[in-house]
């Protein structure tokens, strides 16, 4: 792109300017620079100078620059007014491409010292930047014009009133009172109800309510950085910062309709490794715990608790090998004990927060959906579900961030009931992140629609680029996204009196995830995530429960349970074995079982395991670069690829073997165990289901084209036990990868709908794209009702209790009873 | 209090007729020589509308000479008025504040019995000295191989290393942590609010705090700020509360700014600061070394060097005027303290004394001052009896009693205890004096010692808070006034 600027005084003073240009929507305001960005020189009679000018050269009346080449490397230049006197300049500027070349002229008057100028904006997600010469407010202007445009002869015409959508916006007290007022018009314009104030500008603030911004969110307490000074020093460390925040003069503008107070950013520990370094200064908050909860001295190898240590005699770095392999027990109790304590600190300033807002629907931290998803928190021990449920945090926060590549398989559906599983159905929220670059029109609305359908209630539209841009994105509002936006906010004005408030319909198939998992090999996410999916795509609505539901005797409520892992605490699995006694039906994936001080569990009598881990699984999206170890298979069409790892099973003489392996070995079992029955697979089901079809589709994950070839056939194997249960899939509907999920309120009900195929056949890839989306017809039971409508899509008939609709991606379907 | 008797020295006094030509009301009586007496002048309702030290004219023959008007220099309206007078002023310790009237730093010593392993201290302690050696408590433990170690409130002892004829001697806050104590003000109900002013940084904070304590002198009211304390209130100097506002102010307690902390006084939570730097100080509201603050009219806070604000608007945004006419009134003073007229303060000079401002709505100016013959920072006003309450900071601390009479000011008494050494400051409610004697106290002339972490000598100083009990004589009817 070449830039060029010619600039005439027209002042009765003599003038010269400096140069610079920028490259986010943060300055783009006209009112912050980035200091980093080097300036581009002066303006003088001679042309561009890269000193300044002795007064000589400066432009007298009437004068002008000449054509001033420039690197154009920003998108916002500005022009700063060296002289003295007030701006009495034209300012004419020249920018082209391959595909533009356009030229502007400008009046620059009685404006401030600085005057700045809009180069090239995105007007459509993943597409090139167009060349554009407007200043800060013509292209503003000119951006709600397009929302107005757009949504005029849109059927939608409500925003949200009961569901918060909200972002957030950074200015300062000294910015141009009008250039906020507009950008907060824009978002009103395009429906938002909720701001988040993070109080960076009482003018701001202040401007928020003017406008009548239904809500707001605030930033709550955060417990970072974690150190181990001890609970009551921390706590007290809390409350002071609570103190001189919480209740400030600048908060009590929007105070009284704060819906959500965001903890800590992301929680993170720091590693379990360093812990173990802290030694001695952590031995007295370990024997305070162990204390507490009557660790056997006999078990962690000590006398007496005072002679823990958690760096044992002769143990070389990295310590935490060490003591997995030589004191499994004390490895265990250590992790317990750092949870205990860093949960501890997590609630206290959830419990501190809650004193100043007693009414706010969510105060949490957010929670590290990336590390989980992706491991990132491997190693760290974190025990969320001692977080959130156990520690009476109110709410949870999440941020499910879309660039992992398989999102559009329903990964955000696991992130949203992952979370619901830590506040067992209480109060969920989600940043919704709106990176350009990554299809963010289509990808964002599926989103909200998939969280939504498991209970999320506030929304949070977050930048990385998509919504304004900030220094790691040097991206730009981008039209079609917000516009996107406004159509989300309308169609969920008319879902809200359905949505808010409801409940789910009751799942009895639950997959189990363990603490004691967590501790001992946290890679295997990958396979909870992975099973996940199997019944997602299968429509079975499911629970992810914890160790601690188990505990608690959540287990009545489930007729089927999944356990995609190894490691659970013998406890726990003396509760479930009890379980499927009474008639529970139990799958283990993976065929190993091993309890917190890594000692083998005895499924069934008679069962012997041998497991072969040839690698970790990593990313779902990289399941191709896996060896294949083996094939599991049944006489017919049913063939599971083996990766990452394999057991070889001696089974018991009463079982029935499902699956073999190559070598014709048994790979998948199934027995009766009194009144339950239990199924074992050698294997991983969830990550050989994905590697199936990423073996299928080939699918080009650096273009984002997304495979969903998915095999129902595998799918039918692993959901056997359900299958033969008798549950029901979600709403009746058996169309391949279209998946329901219906939500309770009273005499409302709503069903969200959702087709993984995007109305597309089965073998092709799917671009995810509006322009590539097909429409689904689908039948759904909808049971009795009074009226039925769809928000998205049509009802084209109806018959007894079911209904066909047609839509696009996914629908809200709204029932009265 | 000693009797005495009164003698009417001239019922001819009892004027209100038409020779005492100003309309002064000149009040006579005998007591006895060489004595302080007060006359009360009451209106009909018994309610004091002026409390005036007599002027010994002669030998046990004393005047007051009232011009029939309240502490405002309005003219009261017409009707009946009151004379008591009551002689003396005294001051005893209020034993049921603290601990016998005190709290702050005491010391205990103890030979240590047979069998005996541990010492029970309430309160925080400071330094165990045994053998002539002194060990200073660094958080749980006490400096060196001691043979103490610190553990909840009480001092375990090694008795292989003490012997029962060891003296030891236990240094230590009572009743909790009260290091150079600063500045107080009370609530309505009574309770107190201690302004430390931490020799070093402590805790991670600022080395300011402020505590609310109960009346009592005994305890914390946990249920204030964080366990009945504020942290980190920077080097603050002056606290204020004002129950009108819910507010209690801090000047200088806005570590970066030197802004007056503006905080909610129900929860201690932070509220905003006043004032501050701005521009590098170049700004005409910047407000340096505030260390002084006062509540005026409507919304009005004065504050340090001294700029007038809007104490209900953060920062900058209530900046109203400065002083600046009078040369004077540039010098910071280190406290200031409401008077009974509503225009006016008072404020006390580096070591100069006391001056009474009046704001007269775009300026501030001195109308009148008190040279002191000794250092004072800290006074105190009994609006009441328009009487002043001044600390002296020599070695030898007093109270100095002053009367303000509205046009100037006297010294009347001097309280005085040899318990005491240098005093920074005095706050009297309800006829209690709360005396504040610092830490870091003074150097042999009252030297004010603020650069506290870079003081060449030892800090001295008591470093306590007492309680007295401020005792008028019984007042006697002398006669009655009726003003036309």
């Amino acid at each position: 792109m070449v830039l060029e600027v010619k600039i005439k005084n027209l002042s009765d003073n003599f003038a010269t300017f400096s140069f610079k240009v920028s490259r986010c929507m943060a300055d783009f305001n006209g009112y912050k620079n980035w200091d980093f960005l080097p300036l581009l020189g002066y303006a003088s009679k001679n042309g561009l100078s890269a000193e300044k000018p002795s007064k000589e050269l400066w432009l007298a009346k009437n004068e002008d620059s000449g054509w001033m080449k420039m690197p154009a490397y920003g998108k916002v230049l500005h022009i700063y007014n060296e002289s003295e006197s007030s701006p009495f300049y034209e300012v004419e500027i020249r920018v082209r491409n391959k595909t533009q070349d356009i030229s502007h002229l400008f009046l620059w008057k009685d404006k401030p010292q600085t005057f700045h100028v809009y180069l090239y904006y995105f007007p459509e997600s993943a597409k090139p930047p167009r060349l554009i010469l407007k200043t800060a407010d013509e292209f503003l202007e000119e951006t709600i014009q397009y929302i107005r445009s757009e949504m005029k002869d849109f059927p939608l015409k409500k925003n949200p009133k009961l569901i918060p959508f909200s972002t957030d916006f950074s200015c300062k007290d000294e910015d141009d009172p009008e250039w906020i007022k507009k950008n907060l018009l824009l978002l009103k314009e395009i429906g938002l109800n909720c701001f988040f104030d993070t109080e960076n500008s009482l003018l701001l603030s202040q401007l928020v309510k003017d406008m009548g911004f239904l809500y707001v969110d605030h930033w709550g307490l955060s417990s970072w950085p974690l150190t181990y000074d001890g609970f009551e020093r921390k706590r007290k460390e809390y409350a002071i910062t609570a103190l001189r925040s919480l209740d400030t003069y600048y908060r009590r503008i929007n105070r009284d309709n704060v819906k959500v107070l965001h903890g800590d950013d992301e929680i993170s520990s720091g590693s379990f490794e360093d812990f173990i370094l802290l030694d001695s200064q952590v031995q007295p908050l370990v024997v305070s715990y162990f204390r507490k909860m009557n660790v056997l001295v006999s078990d962690i190898g000590v006398k007496s608790y005072e002679d823990v240590r958690l760096i044992p005699e002769g143990a070389k770095p990295p310590y935490k090998d060490f003591l997995k392999k030589e004191n499994p027990a004390l490895f265990y109790w250590l992790n317990k004990a750092r949870m205990e304590y860093m949960t501890d600190l997590i609630a206290e300033t959830g419990k501190i927060t809650q004193r100043y807002y007693s009414d706010a629907f969510i105060i949490s931290p957010n929670w590290p959906a990336a590390g989980v998803l992706g491991g990132g928190y491997d190693n760290h021990g974190w025990d969320f579900w001692l977080a959130y449920r156990k520690k009476g945090l109110n709410g949870i926060y999440g941020e499910p961030t879309p660039w992992y590549n398989f999102y559009l398989q329903g990964i955000f559906s696991w992130y949203a009931d992952m979370m619901r599983s830590h506040v067992k159905n209480g109060p969920m929220g989600a940043y919704i992140t709106t990176a350009r670059g990554s299809y963010p029109c289509f990808l964002n609305h599926f989103q909200v629609y998939e969280l939504a359908a498991r209970g999320m209630e506030h929304f949070h539209w977050y930048s990385y680029g998509g919504m304004w841009g900030n220094e790691n994105y040097a991206n730009e509002i981008v039209r079609d996204l917000l516009r996107e936006f406004a159509i989300v906010h309308r169609e969920f004005a008319e879902a809200e009196d359905y949505l808010y408030g409801s409940k789910p319909e009751k799942a009895e198939v639950a997959i189990l995830w363990t603490p004691a998992q967590e501790m001992w090999d946290p890679s295997l996410h990958q396979e909870l995530i992975a099973l996940y999916l199997i019944l997602l795509h299968s429509n079975y609505n499911v629970d992810i429960i914890s160790s601690y539901d188990v505990d608690d005797g959540i287990l009545k409520n489930y007729r089927v349970l999944y356990m995609p892992f190894s490691y659970v605490e013998r406890k726990t699995f003396n509760m479930i074995k009890a379980w499927v006694e009474k008639g529970g039906k139990l799958v283990v994936d993976g065929g190993l079982l091993k309890d917190e001080y890594d000692r083998g569990i005895e499924i069934l009598e008679g069962y012997r395991v041998s497991l072969k881990k040839t690698s970790d699984i990593g990313s779902l999206a990289h399941l191709l670069r896996h060896n294949l170890i083996d094939e599991a298979t049944d006489d017919s069409s049913i063939r599971f690829p083996v990766i990452s790892q394999k057991a070889e099973l001696r089974i018991p003489s009463d079982a029935r073997v499902l699956l073999r392996y190559k070598d014709g070995s048994p790979a998948a079992f199934e027995v009766t165990a009194k009144k339950g029955r239990i199924m074992v697979t050698g294997f991983l089901l969830g990550v050989a289901y994905q590697r199936d079809e990423e073996e299928k589709d080939r699918p080009d994950w650096a273009r984002l084209n997304v495979g969903h070839n998915f095999s129902s056939v595998l799918r039918d194997f692993a959901t056997k036990f359900v299958n033969e249960s008798g549950i029901k899939r979600v709403c009746g509907i058996e169309k391949d990868m279209v998946v329901a999920r219906k939500r309770i309120k009273g005499s409302k009900q709503i069903i969200a709908v959702f087709d993984y195929h995007f109305g597309k056949s089965q073998e092709e890839l799917v671009y995810p794209e509006w322009e590539h989306i097909g429409e689904t017809v689908v039948k759904i039971d909808v049971g009795k009702a009074r009226s039925v409508r769809s928000v998205r899509g049509n009802v084209i008939k109806r018959e007894g209790s079911d209904i066909w609709v047609k839509f696009r991606g996914m629908d809200f379907i709204l029932i009265d009873r | 209090m000693k009797k005495f008797l009164l003698t009417i020295f001239c019922l001819g006094v009892i004027c209100l007729q038409p020779v005492c030509a100003e309309k002064k009301f000149p009040i006579f009586f005998v007591g006895d020589p060489d004595s302080i007496y007060w006359v009360i002048i009451r209106d009909n309702s018994r309610k004091t509308v002026k409390f005036i030290p007599a002027v010994e004219q002669e030998k046990g023959k004393y005047i007051v000479v009232w011009d029939g008007t309240d502490y405002a220099g309005k003219n009261v309206v017409s009707g009946k008025y009151f004379v008591f007078i009551s002689k003396g002023i005294e001051w005893t310790l209020d034993k049921s504040f603290g601990m016998n009237g005190r709290i702050g730093i005491f010391f205990k010593d103890f030979y240590l019995e047979a069998g005996v392993d541990h010492l029970g201290i309430q309160g925080e302690i400071i330094s165990v000295s045994v053998k002539g050696v002194r060990y200073e408590n660094t958080g749980d433990k006490i400096q060196g191989e001691t043979g103490f170690i610190i553990s909840d409130g009480k001092i375990k002892i090694s008795r292989a290393r003490i012997s029962d004829r060891d003296a030891v001697r236990v240094v230590y806050y009572y009743p909790f942590f009260l290091e150079n104590p600063w500045d107080l003000a009370i609530a309505p109900d009574g309770d107190i609010f201690v302004l430390l002013r931490m020799l070093e940084l402590k805790k991670g904070m600022y080395p300011g705090l402020l505590i609310k304590m109960k009346k009592d002198g005994r305890s914390k009211d946990i249920n204030f700020g964080v366990d009945g304390e504020v942290p980190g209130v920077n080097r603050a100097h002056q606290v204020l509360v004002v129950p009108q506002d819910n507010r209690i102010y801090i000047a200088g307690s806005e570590y970066g700014t030197y802004g007056t902390g503006s905080y909610k006084l129900d929860s201690g939570a932070y509220w905003f600061y006043i004032g501050g730097h701005k521009d590098g100080g170049r700004h005409p509201a910047t407000t340096w070394w505030p260390t002084g603050i006062c509540i005026g009219e409507g919304n009005k806070i004065y504050i340090g060097d001294l700029k007038i604000y809007d104490r209900t608007k953060p920062m900058l945004e209530g900046y109203l005027y400065s002083a600046n006419t009078d040369p004077y009134v540039i010098r910071p003073g280190p406290s200031m303290e409401k008077s009974s007229a509503p225009d006016c303060f008072y404020r006390t000079g580096w070591n100069t004394g006391i001056s009474k401002m009046r704001d007269t709505g775009s300026d501030v100016i001195e109308i009148y001052s008190l040279k002191l013959p000794f250092k004072t920072i800290g006074i105190s006003c009994d609006a009441k009896r328009s009487l002043i309450f001044a600390a002296s900071r020599m070695p030898e601390g007093f109270v100095s009693v002053i009367y303000d009479d509205g046009k100037s000011m006297r010294e009347i008494t001097q309280l005085k205890d040899p318990e005491l050494g240098g005093i920074h400051t005095v706050r009297i409610f309800n006829d209690d004096l709360y005396v504040i004697e610092d830490g870091v106290s003074y150097t042999e002339d009252g030297y004010c010692a603020e650069e506290i972490n870079k003081q060449p000598w030892t800090p001295k100083g008591k470093n306590r808070i007492s309680r007295y009990r401020i005792n008028f004589g019984k007042e006697v009817f002398l006669q009655v006034l009726e003003k036309k």
